[in-house]
């Protein structure tokens, strides 16, 4: 066991090595210089929600609700592990490259999975921690908490990832080994991804509900002068109201309530893998296997798909396959697009259940179709922003970029494809707020028609900007899909991206506005704008970008 | 010793493996043969406990890998056709970490490590990250991982891909003398030339079936050819 945490934890520690060992001179300095601009970038980014974070203090603890931010806090983390920390749990326990050699050593299977929960409780935890760190210190400082408040807060914040993980882990297990039953696995663990990301959502959008009736309880019995705060987490969460309790508690009863909630936390986490270990190995091989097994099937030499298609037709299918075919690109490419059509979905079936769908209807006859079309094309632009399916498209290539350099194809008709793939997606989000806007607004169709074609320009623009940046600096050297895609900083880069050039348009059509050009009139601006940027972009992209491409 | 009896392995419609039964004993180099596909790889993951075979049973120095899998992974040093993980990781910590996984004792590591690199020429690369080896380099490093713990049986999948003819040699000398102590060594290649003169025992593969198995001698019988010509008169027959 101790030699195989080793191995984890060095093979961890070794992600933060600066550019490789052999690079000397001006790579060094160019690693140097990455790691420089990435670390500042993540603390700009921090810093933001930070402030973000001190301001709901302020809020609560104006309010007398200061207890509040702790609970807040855990809640936070927790959510946020059980969305991600799935994804994550998925990826490195049934994808992983070193399960067939793992299997061919003495370690028991139990052993392994151990080694990989500790390592991805162990991220997570810091994830958690510099997620609760501003409201514990804002909480600590208003109270003038001692030394004893912080170290309880670390040891509470580092562990509140563990029920939520072990929740990741007992669905993956279940998504495995449901999927590993059926020969197209690798799009079903995708489809069943997708349902429980949607479930989760709708879960999350239900406890807002909940929680806008709980908070009026609470300012109820703030009131009445009953201290209530933790009542919310103790009855729905119990280990979170125990974590709560034993931070803020002091004494004997504090450590108490700790002790309770550290006994859950680990002992379920502990009962699980006690429970599922045995069984690990086999599954991940079975798994592993699983393709084989697809692939043993007899299969007509022919089909009515292999008919010959154009060079280019070729790789914008291969492009847009590639990232439905394997659940990582999938889960991690697609899930921002999906999102958002999906929460478009469920506020107008919300509103609908709540008989406020009429109100919602009576828009049309108030709002200037400029108006609609500008905030329609904006939205639907913004379900294009969501894709990281463009941004991590040269990176994904990986140890293939060198075969795909062989090809005759120019690469511009390389770049092309994946950003053809990136507006594909695009358009497929689109399609599904579409309908929503449609149902709502059914006087309004032709207009939501119009923005969605008119949304391709916007859309076009933001797979531009990501493959570009992507050409320029692709992540080509990785070993698993996941850092091909969620460890690749280009994500992150071209979404920020996004939202620059989005807030820059958004900025030039209220300017449209200041100078009374009117709604269809800043509109129009905004358009040709955007068409002039898309056509200098796939300038670029024919040239620069093209020969960027062909010198990785 | 290495004792299949009665191993069977399906994937869906198809057995990768058939029904195979065969016995590698102790002091010999035993070279697996097959056309793609035949079930060799498979074989080979059984034989490591990497999958469970659906019948049959697989003993390594007498020992049931699926009742005491411990035991008997400790006996045998794998190595696989493709070594693509832990690429951030060094030499060094690879290398520890495989004396830690088997046990092996300071000084025995110690001799063990500078012995290969240097036979390896892997000094200069101990301390750099595997991602920076070449594919020759990396299949140097895991030969030196598998041998960590001087297990009394070598299995290799495709040692030979990728290595330069010196390394070639090199390895070669050590399978002969890792069988000269007694040891088995196990192999699966395509290089009929390196089966013909170094194997004292081979082992034909084809549709899952082991088709033939013995001494060169016993595989020719009355006649002269070369392994090609038996390789391929063996594998057509009945196509």
């Amino acid at each position: 066991m101790g030699a195989y945490l080793r191995l984890l934890i060095r093979d961890r520690l070794a992600a933060f090595r600066i550019g490789g060992n052999q690079k000397a001179g001006k790579n060094k300095l160019l690693g140097v210089l990455k790691v420089v601009g990435i670390t500042l970038a993540v603390l700009v980014l921090y810093a933001s929600v930070a402030m973000m974070e001190y301001l709901l203090f302020d809020l609560l603890h104006s309010m007398g609700q200061g207890e509040l931010a702790l609970s807040v806090a855990m809640l936070g983390c927790t959510l946020v592990t059980l969305i991600y920390g799935f994804f994550h749990v998925n990826g490195k326990l049934f994808f992983s490259r070193d399960t067939s050699f793992l299997a061919s050593l003495p370690l028991t299977s139990r052993t392994i999975l151990t080694g990989k929960m500790f390592m991805t409780a162990v991220g997570e935890a810091g994830v958690s921690l510099l997620f609760a760190a501003p409201l514990v210190v804002c909480y600590g400082i208003a109270n003038r908490m001692g030394i004893l408040y912080y170290l309880k807060s670390l040891i509470v914040y580092a562990t509140v990832p563990l029920v939520p993980l072990t929740i990741g882990m007992l669905l993956s297990f279940v998504l495995i080994r449901v999927s590993a039953l059926w020969k197209r696995r690798e799009g079903i663990t995708t489809l069943i991804s997708f349902a429980l990301f949607i479930v989760i959502m709708i879960g999350e959008m239900g406890l807002q509900n909940m929680e806008d009736e709980e908070i009026s309880k609470w300012l109820l019995s703030m009131l009445v002068g009953q201290r209530s705060v933790t009542q919310f987490l103790l009855r729905n969460l119990p280990w979170l109201g125990w974590a709560h309790d034993g931070i803020i508690t002091e004494g004997i009863a504090g450590f108490g309530q700790l002790a309770l909630y550290l006994a859950v936390s680990l002992g379920v986490i502990a009962v699980a893998i006690l429970l599922l270990g045995g069984g690990y190995m086999k599954l991940a091989i079975r798994q592993e296997e699983s393709i084989r097994r697809a692939n043993s099937q007899k299969k007509r030499l022919f089909k009515g798909g292999d008919q010959e298609r154009k060079p280019m037709v070729a790789l914008f299918w291969q492009e847009v396959k590639d990232v439905i075919t394997v659940p990582v690109y999938a889960t991690n490419c697609l899930i921002g697009m999906v999102a958002l059509p999906i929460m478009v979905a469920m506020i107008v079936a919300m509103m609908a259940k709540e008989g406020n769908l009429g109100e919602l209807s009576a828009l049309a006859d108030v709002i200037p179709v400029g108006a609609f079309l500008a905030g329609a094309t904006g939205l639907f632009g913004l379900v294009g922003g969501m894709c990281e399916a463009a941004s991590t498209a040269v990176s994904r290539e990986g140890a293939r970029h060198e075969m795909r350099k062989t090809y005759p194809i120019s690469g511009g008709q390389h770049l092309r494809a994946k950003v053809g793939m990136g507006v594909f997606y695009h358009l497929i989000g689109v399609v599904v707020v579409a309908v929503v806007l449609i149902a709502i607004l059914p006087s309004f169709w032709m207009y939501t028609l119009l923005a969605a074609v008119c949304s391709v320009a916007p859309a076009l623009l933001l797979s531009l900007l990501s493959v570009i940046m992507d050409a320029y600096h692709p992540r080509l050297n990785w070993k698993t899909e996941t850092e091909a895609v969620k460890q690749n900083t280009n994500a992150m880069i071209s979404m920020l991206l996004s939202f620059v050039a989005v807030a820059l348009l958004v900025a030039a059509y209220l300017l449209c506005l200041h100078l009374q050009l009117g709604w269809i009139g800043g509109f129009a601006v905004v358009m040709a704008l955007c068409i002039g940027l898309d056509a200098l972009l796939l300038l670029w992209l024919d040239r620069g970008a093209a020969k960027a491409y062909f010198a990785h | 010793m290495i004792t299949f009896e009665n191993v069977t392995k399906t994937y869906g419609d198809k057995r990768a493996v058939d029904n195979l039964s065969m016995t590698i004993e102790d002091g010999q180099i035993f070279s697996f043969l097959g056309p793609n596909g035949a079930g060799k790889t498979t074989s080979i993951k059984l034989m490591t406990g990497i999958v469970a075979p659906d019948s049959g049973t697989i003993k390594l120095d007498g020992i049931d890998i699926a009742k005491d899998p411990m035991e008997a992974k400790r006996r045998f040093g794998f190595v696989p056709d493709t070594f693509d993980m832990y690429e951030r990781l060094t030499g060094r910590d690879y290398l520890r970490f495989m004396g830690d996984i088997y046990g092996v004792g300071k000084e025995q590591r110690k001799a063990h490590i500078e012995k290969y690199l240097s036979l390896f020429s892997l000094e200069d690369a101990y301390d750099q990250q595997i991602r920076s080896y070449s594919h020759g380099m990396k299949q140097k490093l895991a030969i030196i991982g598998a041998l960590m713990h001087d297990p009394s049986i070598w299995i290799l999948d495709e040692p030979m891909v990728g290595l330069d003819p010196q390394s070639v040699f090199m390895l070669k000398e050590e399978m002969r003398a890792h069988a000269d102590k007694g040891r088995t060594v196990f192999f699966s290649t395509h290089v009929l030339d390196v089966a013909e003169r170094l194997c004292d025992q081979i082992g034909i593969i084809k549709q899952g079936q082991l088709i033939a198995k013995g001494t060169l001698e016993q595989l020719r019988g009355e006649g002269d050819g070369t392994l090609e010509e038996l390789f391929l008169e063996l594998v057509e027959k009945g196509e």
